[in-house]
């Protein structure tokens, strides 16, 4: 119902609207239009067809040589529908008589007064038409809506002249009205588009997960090889060489605390880490399932006995009795190592 | 050694020889159940009380009576009751229609060594009733308080099957229990000894080995067992880790609803002490802590959904606790 007021006003509009502006003026080029005879222009017709985009103007001349002579003007849409905000649009404003093209010269036209349009360009060109026998003189107007609504081309005057200013004349072609309708949604566009957008974000998180994966398996680096190559109970060998400085300091206590890590560790080479957290008395037992060496055994809860009676039964050891635990320990130690 | 501790040390194996005793003359009655008796000594040593979980005709009555016996002080067995008042349990006044007077009528409770058979099955108010007199060693009736006689220990049990109808203690009442034991059936061996005991003759009887003022006093010893600061770290450390696992970089963080109490790091010291005292030592060492430690710990480690999901007991988290706990 809408599209159909909408046409109903526009041809209204051209109903009443297009005419010549302006006749030639044969009398004043008697060359061209026979002499002293009187030249008759006559509009043939002015109409606006039900495609509300095209106005013609058709005009006849008669008189000596210029029977039949007839310029047409024309001005039309394309598209002349479904025009849509941001689509360009051509305005064409064309000229046509016929003849050769040297015959006429037409001016190029004012640009048209615009409303919620933008002009981009106009294109001049003149052609033939074989089809048509005629010779045309064509303005195209590239105009961009802005905005969904009304919007409007205004009048435009088209000046032509006769061979070598002989005579001249012009067309007002009507102005237009016409709907600019909401851009259309181009899915096809907007799919490709968020394919290529999906594509761009696995491209990247691939990318971003390969790094990690390069990142997280790459090659630990190689621990720097010591050319100290000394074994677990050389290690335990030199820590219990510096702790006496515990007994020279008289921090008893401390040392005997350090005894029953290093006694524990010199366990753990061979039964494994887990004896380190166990009491004597468990490790005691742990070592008789395991029939660990009954020698060095009973040598290791010796040690472990003493230092269990300093550390929670407050005993204060003699200084031979230190000395000698220390002698014990290192023999064990000593004793392993020749193994 | 420092004079002092070994002054202690001295002093507790005097007062320790009893022990050997004790649980000599029990083992005339009892077969096996050492694991009991042992906490039940600990419990009568430091004035703790035992919860005891097993199945019917583990011989945890006897064990109780044989205990009194053998202490020579008084015991009484309570069966706890759906219809149990706590006036039954602590007692009430009673009229006199002679002088028109209120009389005290002292309640069983009124009693060295307490069994309180199947706590679970009576309502909360007599349960709360016990729990309270287990915590002030006292009772009110009427408008007297009276003291109870030390020592005070109460011994009760709950029976892990048939629990329709019961009236579960609440985790602040369990919390009151020094020790949660749980006791197995004895082994084999154990078992055709108690058979060969139990066959027609008369059951034997202990004799009195010492008397609850014996008991008083070596309290008094207990408490002197001298405890190094490596000792009250562990123990510490035993108990934070139950709270917060991860800091001592034990995975069970998702298993421990709520770790253990402070009265945990008090019972911990306190049994480990009555530990050392029962092997005649005057000093406590981390395997005296690590051997309480279950009894102490399993009903104060409230698990999570996690763990049951998982059919994690606390007694594994306690376990896992130990097992990671660097000892000093």
């Amino acid at each position: 119902m809408k599209k159909l007021a909408v046409m109903l006003f526009v041809t209204i509009l051209a109903w009443g609207g297009m005419s010549p502006a302006r006749a030639a003026r044969p009398e004043d080029n008697p060359d061209i239009f026979g002499g002293n005879q009187p030249v008759k222009i006559h509009l043939a017709s002015n109409t606006r067809d039900k495609n509300t985009s095209y106005t013609r103007a058709r005009m006849h001349f008669s008189g000596a040589g210029l029977e039949g002579f007839e310029i047409r003007g024309e001005g039309f849409l394309t598209p002349s529908s479904n025009i849509r905000v941001g689509k360009t649009l051509k305005y064409v404003v064309q000229v046509s008589w016929k003849g050769k093209l040297g015959e006429l010269e037409v001016e190029e036209p004012d640009p048209p007064l615009l409303s919620n349009l933008r002009l981009v360009k106009v294109t001049p060109s003149n052609k033939i038409s074989p089809e048509r026998n005629r010779a045309i003189a064509e303005f195209i107007y590239y105009l961009k809506p802005m905005e969904t609504g009304k919007a409007y081309i205004g009048m435009i005057d088209a000046g032509y002249r006769l061979r070598d200013d002989s005579g001249h004349g012009s067309f007002r072609l009507k102005e237009h009205r016409f709907e600019v309708m909401p851009p259309k949604h181009n899915w096809g566009r907007i799919i490709m588009t968020f394919l290529f957008i999906v594509l761009a974000l696995a491209l990247i998180g691939g990318l971003f997960f390969l790094v990690a994966f390069l990142l997280k398996n790459r090659p630990a680096p190689q621990p720097v090889v010591e050319s100290d190559t000394t074994t677990p109970y050389e290690r335990i060998l030199g820590e219990l060489a510096s702790m006496r400085l515990f007994l020279v300091e008289g921090e008893i206590r401390d040392f005997y605390s350090k005894l029953t890590k290093l006694a524990k560790g010199f366990v753990a080479v061979t039964e494994g880490d887990d004896v380190i957290r166990l009491t004597t008395d468990e490790l005691l037992h742990r070592l008789q399932e395991r029939d660990y060496n009954p020698e060095n055994r009973d040598r290791i809860f010796s040690i472990l006995e003493m230092c269990d009676r300093v550390k929670f039964a407050g005993y204060i050891p003699t200084q031979s009795e230190n000395e000698r635990v220390l002698k014990d320990f290192d023999t064990l130690i000593r004793a392993e190592l020749k193994r | 050694m420092n004079p002092e501790i070994a002054a202690i040390n001295e002093k507790v194996k005097e007062e320790s020889r009893f022990v050997d005793l004790l649980t000599g003359e029990i083992g005339k009655v009892i077969v096996g159940q050492r694991y009991m008796i042992e906490r039940l000594l600990m419990a009568i040593l430091t004035g703790g009380h035992v919860l005891i979980e097993g199945v019917p005709g583990l011989a945890k009555t006897l064990s109780v009576r044989t205990l009194a016996k053998a202490i020579k002080a008084d015991f009484q067995r309570i069966q706890f009751t759906p219809d149990l008042l706590p006036a039954d349990l602590i007692g009430t006044m009673i009229y006199n229609q002679k002088d028109g007077t209120f009389s005290p009528k002292k309640g069983p409770i009124f009693s060295n060594l307490i069994l309180a058979d199947e706590i679970n099955r009576a309502p909360a108010k007599v349960q709360s009733a016990l729990l309270e007199a287990m915590q002030e060693h006292q009772v009110t009736i009427g408008d007297t308080t009276y003291k109870l006689e030390e020592p005070f220990l109460v011994l009760a049990t709950q029976n892990p099957i048939e629990q329709e109808g019961t009236y579960p203690l609440p985790e602040a009442q369990i919390d009151r229990f020094m020790f949660k034991l749980s006791v197995t059936y004895p082994n084999k061996k154990e078992e055709r000894e108690i058979l060969e005991r139990m066959a027609g003759t008369t059951p034997k009887e202990p004799e009195t080995v010492i008397t609850p003022e014996d008991i008083v006093s070596a309290r008094e010893v207990v408490n002197q067992i001298y405890m190094d600061e490596k000792i009250k770290n562990y123990i510490l450390d035993i108990v934070f880790a139950s709270r917060q696992p991860e800091t001592y970089k034990i995975d069970a963080g998702k298993y421990i609803e709520y770790g253990a109490s402070p009265r945990a790091s008090i019972y911990l010291a306190q049994a480990a002490r009555a530990y050392a005292f029962l092997r005649h030592r005057g000093h406590v060492t981390p395997d005296d802590v690590k051997a309480v430690g279950p009894d102490i710990l399993r009903h104060r480690v409230i698990i999570t959904y996690e763990a049951e999901a998982e059919e994690l007991t606390s007694e594994d988290i306690v376990r896992k606790i130990f097992d990671e706990v660097e000892v000093p």
